[in-house]
């Protein structure tokens, strides 16, 4: 099967303060599988966001990247990213409108369209009562999943999270990760997706890949345990303390 | 929720009203012990009463119309030409160099120190005005915009690209929306340096070919001696200036970057 993400020798440097450049990515090679949720271990500073950022199109680089066999350079509709900033849903926007932008930025004009398709998805996510808000007016989850809303609608090839829950707090955490899980059974999509949190990447991923500080792929898994993952799910403990080891 | 809102209203308006109350019984406090010489410092019953005579016989709301209407046109083009350099400017890096630099020359010259030039090369007509007009607006609206630009988070910018706004048209659906609360300050400057430059050219080459506006006005007026008058126009000048704040500006603004969370 030919993956939806082939990346290949991926390197990136940025200028440091003196004449020098450091090097952040050493030469990553990945492939993504279409209906992979993996998900993205890493120290602080390993270049985890990088790496996203480079597949999302924001970031200049050297190596190769393609999205079904298509090179990527600049950003596109065909892999959104979900930030872990609450504030990256337009302000002047309600949340309707935001998740409907998207849609008629694609050339949808009928605004019943719009209308149809973003009420399914704000059903999908428990935000139909909050439609008509203005994001200042939504709490940080509920932003979050207006986000993840206003991704989904693009029906994109794959969707990049970086550490999109992090900043909230446990119960969120916990709902927006089954809802999230929901979702991508449901929509068949492909995601990438960067944590500090072993349990979480346990909670979500089918595949888990670990960054070092090197800028480099260190450990590359396959997360088997069955669905819904608790920490008394068998397995659980040995997966933990070998990606924490790899994380120390 | 909603007596709250009205009690806020009642805190908003009533020192404002009695600060004007205050500034009436003071002023005619000063009148009735003569300080002042009469000529200088008429009562507030004549600056009253030249204020209705103003509107009854001298026409005045002709002449606020030919003034409002002027200030109309170099607001308009002033604001479109700032959208159009600013634009350019966050879109080609060259530009933004050229711009900003032509901004900070322009922006601090007085539309006075143009206007015999202006007249030189226009004449004592409503073109003078209107090019005063636009110089006035022009630099502190461009200046405006490009600081909401640049200002603009980075986060909202990336948020645009992502879902397939490109180069030019992330200016409209990013760029402009998230400046808002700098462009109603830079229409607010704007609409401020305009007013000025055109009582500045009306009081100094008088009339135009369709008749004077107000500062031509309150020019006469000056020279006839008709003190009450004068006052009596600056009051419509205030009255004016009070409309356009509360009635325009707080309205967009509550319209829009308060009602958008963008501001307090």
């Amino acid at each position: 099967m030919t993956p939806v993400l082939d990346i290949q020798n991926l390197k990136k440097y940025y200028a440091d303060s003196g004449d020098g450049k450091s090097e952040i990515l050493k030469g990553i090679d990945l492939k993504v599988a279409a209906e992979e949720f993996i998900c993205i271990l890493g120290p602080s500073g390993c270049g985890k966001t990088t790496l996203l950022r480079c597949i999302a199109g924001f970031e200049e680089f050297s190596g190769e990247i393609h999205l079904n066999g298509n090179n990527v350079k600049i950003p596109g509709p065909d892999r959104t990213m979900v930030f872990q900033d609450f504030n990256q849903l337009f302000p002047w926007k309600t949340v309707e409108k935001n998740v409907q932008y998207p849609l008629k930025l694609k050339g949808i004009r009928s605004k019943e369209e719009k209308q149809k398709m973003s009420d399914l998805y704000l059903e999908k996510v428990g935000l139909s009562d909050y439609k008509k808000y203005y994001p200042h007016q939504l709490s940080g989850g509920m932003k979050q999943r207006a986000a993840i809303t206003r991704a989904l609608i693009m029906q994109p090839k794959l969707i990049l999270m970086d550490e999109p829950f992090a900043s909230l707090d446990a119960m969120t955490r916990r709902k927006l990760q089954e809802e999230l899980l929901q979702i991508h059974a449901k929509e068949k999509v492909t995601v990438i997706f960067i944590t500090h949190n072993i349990q979480e990447a346990l909670i979500l991923g089918t595949r888990i890949l670990v960054m070092n500080r090197n800028g480099k792929i260190q450990m590359d898994e396959k997360n088997n345990l069955e669905k819904p993952v608790t920490p008394a799910s068998k397995g659980y403990g040995e997966l933990w303390n070998m990606f924490s080891a790899a994380l120390k | 929720m909603n007596t709250k809102k009205k009690k806020l209203k009642i805190v908003d308006w009533l020192p404002k009203i009695l600060f004007f109350i205050f500034i009436i019984v003071l002023w005619q406090t000063l009148y009735t012990q003569k300080i002042f010489p009469t000529l200088t410092f008429p009562s507030i019953q004549d600056i009253g009463k030249a204020f209705v005579k103003s509107f009854r016989d001298d026409s005045m709301a002709a002449i606020l119309g030919r003034s409002l209407w002027l200030i109309a046109k170099g607001l308009i083009v002033g604001i479109i030409l700032a959208f159009i350099c600013s634009a350019l400017s966050i879109c080609f890096k060259s530009f933004y160099s050229v711009y900003s630099m032509v901004v900070s020359v322009f922006d601090p010259l007085p539309g006075v120190a143009l206007l015999p030039l202006a007249i030189l090369w226009f004449g004592t007509g409503e073109a003078t005005i209107i090019f005063l007009i636009i110089h006035s607006v022009i630099w502190p609206m461009s200046r405006n915009i490009i600081d909401g630009f640049n200002s603009t988070p980075k986060l909202l910018v990336e948020s645009g690209k992502n879902i397939g706004l490109t180069r030019f048209s992330i200016v409209t659906g990013v760029y402009l929306p998230a400046s808002s609360p700098y462009i109603i300050s830079g229409l607010r400057v704007g609409w401020a340096r305009a007013w000025r430059a055109l009582i500045s050219a009306e009081m100094i080459f008088g009339a135009t070919n369709s008749g004077g506006g107000i500062g031509y006005y309150l020019f006469i007026k000056r020279y006839q001696l008709e003190t009450a008058t004068v006052y009596a126009s600056l009051v419509i000048i205030i009255i004016l200036g009070l409309i356009i704040e509360y009635g325009l500006f707080a309205n967009l603004e509550k319209r829009t970057i308060k009602k958008w969370g963008m501001v307090r």
